[in-house]
């Protein structure tokens, strides 16, 4: 009921993300002139202060074994970071990563920051910053899309202490990209939007075009697919994206949106003679995964569904009383399977450092382990602009709970030089909390 | 035909949720002269409320008050009586805090209000609740019922039924009570109506009630077959206003008949988009054809109507502010240039980019001046027409290698000509009539247009590489030779600067002129204006064109700014928010609009009051919708209004104490 609410770490919260963050494209962005969101300064992180100030780091030395009450997730995140493990020093000057996401508005995504704060905590408390170096994440939040965006890279441009920027959720998220071009490299979350295929940052997640290969290929491979129904949401640009990569393996597809809420979701099932495909693609989220799933059921249509992650949540396990039983494709790692041990870790981390606060964008945290395994190879004292651009995208993995293999400019031919990641994941719930891989 | 006639069946659902707010705003209308943009987010309020109820056992009211011990659920019949007297006491305080204060002021100063009352509840509902799903249980079932070869859920056939019943109701209510009679009197002539001993504020107050609880109730029914989010009622307002324009805000039955028609033309279309025949576009349906469905329907019969549509709907004209003729203009033009410069020049970044946004902001509200200010006209396509001018410069950019200057010159020319054709039916369809078809209309470009992959941007936003001029970059990242190095560059500023003082030369020296003055007569008075021998159509056209000139001029700006731009940058809520803004400031001032713009986002107020006063994001939409309710009460005409008051009133004294030294020097 709450903003925040206690519940089981490995449940996602749905978020207002729906077909914005799955398939590209957000529909309001409304810019209503007075409630819109401006530099977030009073809000910023500072991780750094968390840190007991007179606690110098206790690095066991080179090789040391990080402890606490993170145990075996902190061991794991320690020998993926390297770096000394034990406390930053606090009274050193901290390394900034400049973070924006979208959050206190319509569109509201406070678990992206959550991940990534659970992450900059893990390596203060126990990873032993950057070499020594306090990390802190200095948080500006996006409420109304083009201005605020455009003012929170103004504000990491204008920051010489900013070594990188992040980015959490978004959408129209150009301003970013225009104003810090040149000034501070940027690590992409979910690269939703097609602008963000050829944004002059690296994402080290797949774009929607490589989950539509990834969802074809499933669909063909472990469902012998040949018709297809796609239903959508408000958001036509989803099935714009997806589609050709079914049609590209021999598939045919039908196409109907159910309107953005769900409400015309029976009509879309009969146009698209979804009973009679082979597949149905499900575009949708939240509360709409639940419709379906009691649609199919008392309608009696028993076609498999292909959803993306945003079905996999809290709010539809509780609508169903437990979660349906698809084939999801995961932008980066089954945050529902605790059988991952990174994953563990992960939730680990969010009970420790942010009370266990539900969350479903894994993302963030593995992307800030993997900005903290970039500085500690670099050093503190090389975090210039070109010196951290060069890293990033010579990045090979893997990500924390995330890709194992990146290779960022690969798919540049395909007109994604800014994506790293060359796959998504395909998870099968078979019932029982039993997850199986599907990844073709 | 038995497809059709099941895809008919299958549009019931939706339709008894666009004909229920449908009839609730045909009750506010009628009941008092108010468009209420907020329906939809009172009925999001309400939904929310009975969620709290059944989850926590708590009363939401902004805030929580536990009415269980130990959060414990209440049962549906005591939550839903609860949430129906929450509802109408929702429909009381809007109607006593707000509408009551604006009854003997313009409808443009209602439509103000409730778009920050919308705002209100919109940012209490996510204080409270946050803005992701949530799951309510539905109150009527779900089991399916078979017919016509498909199944559909009994909830949407019951709901379609309570809808029609309660049309029923309230027909029966208008046509054979007391009550009724007395509404139609006072919607007629409210005077009228008070000399014969009716109560309008009782009269009025009992429509609110009506109308709040009957969205309240839809929202509640409708959530479970939906979904239940802060907007999700919100964004239905367009389709619904289609019904209650269709029914002439009048008439309960074509309400319904609206809300049931475009609904299951949406269920049709939803049909046809599977079809081989359906127009497609990179292989999939013709985006946003379901979207732009009721501006259409709206559009051809209010035009096909035209004159014969009834009521103060059309026969009123906006009361608006005065207009007086500008003057001192160098003078103030010379010390705003000299303040904005210093602010580019002098002060950092984040000052800089206010600015900017500042007088961007100003560009649209001068838009709205002259089609609103000036010639009375209640429209929304302004921002619109700056989204056709930025994509037109996108698409030439990008497909034909057409840059600066000639590409956004092209598409500013191409708004204006948009703007001339938006005034077609502007010379037919007038007052809020008006207001509701270019609404819906910036709905149905944006979706049409704007996201069509070949005609707008498809997956894309518009594009808008760096400006410049003879090989001279002037972006808002090129370097400029008295910058600081930080974005943005003072120079992208000072081309903005340069073209706000000459677009608003512009509008001053055309309110002074005889163009400007036969505007100004059409706003006063249409009939008396053709009487005079104004040629009505004529200067209908000189103005809409301008305003799409100006509204162009903006979006290219914005896009220049941004550097790319997407649709959602020219919503219909967008289109809203600065019809409010520009009234708040003034419209019908050049002053007026700079005063305005001060407010747009990230613009000059909105930087000072965030960095001085650091509000937290998740305040900044109550803070804003607070701010607007405030604003609208405290002065109708807008601030600019109470500064040339203020200024009007110290000249008098000022005069007068000069009057009385001099018959006392007389004296002596």
């Amino acid at each position: 009921m709450s903003r925040v609410t206690s519940g089981p770490p490995r449940s996602s919260r749905p978020r207002r993300r729906t077909l914005r963050a799955a398939l590209a494209a957000p529909l309001l962005a409304a810019a209503l002139f007075v409630a819109a969101c401006g530099e977030e300064k009073a809000d910023s992180s500072t991780a750094a202060d968390a840190a007991p100030a007179a606690t110098s780091t206790t690095a066991t030395g080179a090789g040391g074994t990080a402890s606490g009450p993170l145990g075996d997730a902190a061991r794991l995140a320690a020998a993926y970071v390297g770096g000394t493990p034990g406390r930053a020093d606090a009274s050193l000057k901290p390394v900034k990563i400049g973070f924006i996401n979208t959050q206190g508005g319509v569109e509201d995504d406070p678990d992206a920051t959550a991940t990534a704060q659970a992450a900059v905590d893990l390596v203060n408390e126990q990873l032993g910053g950057i070499e020594g170096h306090p990390l802190e994440l200095e948080t500006c939040f996006v409420v109304n899309a083009a201005e605020d965006n455009q003012a929170c890279a103004q504000r990491f441009a204008a920051d010489d202490d900013v070594a990188v920027v992040q980015i959490g959720m978004g959408s129209a998220l150009d301003p970013i990209y225009t104003t810090l071009r040149g000034r501070r490299a940027i690590l992409g979350g979910l690269a939703i939007e097609p602008s963000s295929l050829v944004a002059p940052a690296v994402f080290y997640t797949p774009g929607a075009a490589r989950t539509g290969t990834t969802m074809a290929q499933f669909a063909k491979d472990r469902l012998d697919a040949r018709k297809v129904a796609f239903v959508y949401g408000g958001d036509e640009r989803g099935v714009q994206a997806l589609a050709p990569a079914f049609e590209d393996l021999g598939m045919t597809y039908t196409a109907a949106s159910m309107g953005e809420e769900g409400a015309q979701l029976n009509a879309a099932l009969v146009a698209t003679k979804a009973k009679d495909a082979d597949a149905i693609v499900f575009l949708g989220s939240g509360a709409t995964c639940a419709q379906l799933e009691k649609t199919k059921t008392s309608l009696g249509i028993d076609t498999p569904v292909i959803g993306t992650d945003l079905c996999a949540s809290r709010e539809v396990a509780e609508a169903l009383g437990d979660y349906p039983r698809w084939n999801f494709i995961y932008q980066s790692a089954n945050y529902n399977d605790p059988s991952n041990p990174e994953v563990a870790a992960v939730q680990a981390a969010m009970e420790e450092y942010q009370s266990g606060v539900p969350y479903s964008l894994i993302f963030p945290f593995g992307n800030t382990l993997a900005l903290a395994k970039i500085f500690n190879e670099l050093g503190v004292d090389a975090l210039t602009f070109e010196n951290v651009e060069r890293a990033l995208r010579a990045f090979e993995g893997p990500v924390f709970a995330g890709p194992q293999r990146l290779a960022c400019g690969s798919l540049a031919a395909e007109g994604q030089p800014a994506l790293c990641s060359p796959t998504a994941i395909v998870s099968s719930y078979v019932g029982d909390d039993v997850w199986e891989d599907n990844t073709p | 035909m038995s497809d059709l006639l099941a895809f008919v069946f299958l549009g019931l659902g939706l339709g008894a949720v666009y004909a229920a707010l449908g009839l609730g705003l045909v009750l506010t209308y009628r009941g008092s002269g108010v468009l209420n943009f907020a329906a939809g987010a009172s009925a999001a309020y309400v939904a929310y409320a009975y969620l709290a109820l059944r989850e926590e056992g708590q009363l939401f009211v902004g805030f929580m008050i536990p009415l269980t011990p130990e959060g414990m659920r209440l049962g549906v019949p005591s939550a839903l009586t609860i949430s129906v007297l929450l509802a109408a006491a929702l429909g009381l305080v809007q109607y006593f805090l707000v509408y009551r204060r604006l009854r003997d002021v313009g409808p443009l100063a209602r439509v103000v209000a409730s778009s920050g009352v919308l705002l209100v509840l919109q940012a209490a509902v996510i204080l409270q609740f946050g803005a992701e799903l949530q799951n309510l249980q539905p109150v009527l079932t779900e089991r399916p019922v078979h017919a016509l070869g498909v199944a559909v859920p009994a909830d949407r056939l019951i709901l379609a039924a309570i809808v029609i019943a309660i049309a029923f109701a309230l027909w029966a209510l208008f046509r054979f009570t007391r009550f009724g009679l007395a509404t139609r009197a006072a919607a007629e002539k409210r005077t009228g109506a008070q000399l014969i001993g009716l109560s309008s504020t009782r009269i009025e107050a009992t429509n609110w009630v009506l109308s709040s609880v009957l969205g309240g109730i839809v929202g509640i029914l409708v959530a479970p077959m939906t979904t239940l989010l802060p907007d999700v009622y919100t964004l239905m307002i367009v389709p619904a206003l289609g019904a209650a324009v269709l029914a002439g805000f009048r008439s309960f039955w074509l309400a319904v008949l609206g809300g049931f028609g475009i609904a299951i033309s949406q269920s049709l279309l939803t049909y046809a988009e599977t079809q081989s025949w359906y127009p497609t576009a990179n292989g999939i349906p013709l985006p946003g054809i379901k979207a732009a469905l009721p501006f259409f329907v709206i559009a051809v019969v209010l035009f096909a109507r035209g004159r014969r549509m009834p009521d103060r709907l059309t026969v009123a004209a906006p009361k608006l502010p005065a207009a007086p003729r500008p003057s001192a203009v160098r003078v103030r033009m010379m010390i705003s240039a000299a303040i904005a410069i210093g602010a580019l020049s002098l002060l950092d970044f984040g000052w800089r980019q206010a600015t900017i946004n500042t007088m961007i902001g100003a560009i649209v509200c001068l838009s709205l001046i002259v089609v609103t200010g000036y010639i009375g006209q209640l429209t929304f396509e302004s921002i619109t027409l700056g989204g056709v001018a930025a994509f037109v410069a996108a698409r030439l950019s990008e497909d034909w290698g057409i840059g600066t200057p000639i590409g956004p010159l092209l598409g500013v020319l191409i708004a204006t000509v948009v703007g001339v054709l938006v005034a077609i039916p502007a010379i037919r369809i007038r007052g809020m009539q008006l207001a509701v078809v270019t609404l819906a209309g910036a709905v149905a470009v944006q979706e049409v247009w704007f996201r069509h992959p070949n005609w707008g941007g498809g997956l894309q936003p518009a594009r808008a590489p760096a400006p410049e001029l003879f090989g001279i970059p002037f972006g808002a990242t090129d370097s400029f030779w008295a910058g600081d190095g930080q974005v943005p560059e003072p120079g992208f500023g000072l081309v903005v600067l340069a073209v706000l003082l000459f677009v608003s030369i512009l509008v001053v020296n055309l309110r002074r002129s005889p163009s400007g003055m036969r505007m100004l007569a059409i706003r006063s008075n249409e009939s008396a204006a053709i009487g005079a021998g104004v040629n009505v159509a004529r200067a209908k056209l000189q103005a809409f064109a301008l305003a799409g000139f100006l509204g162009g001029i903006a979006g290219v700006l914005y896009a220049y700014s941004f550097g790319a731009i997407g649709p959602e940058r020219f919503s219909a809520i967008t289109a809203v928010s600065f019809l409010a803004v520009a009234y708040l400031g003034g419209i019908t001032t050049v002053t007026g609009a700079v005063i305005a713009a001060l407010g747009v986002t990230q613009g000059v107020m909105f930087h000072l009051t965030t960095s001085v006063f650091g509000i937290p994001s998740e305040y900044y939409m109550l803070a804003g919708g607070l701010g607007v309710v405030t604003a609208v009460l405290a002065e109708p005409e807008g601030a600019a209004g109470v500064f040339r008051h203020q200024w009007d009133r110290g000249r008098a004294r000022f005069a007068g104490r000069s009057a009385k030294r001099a018959a006392a020097r007389l004296a002596r």
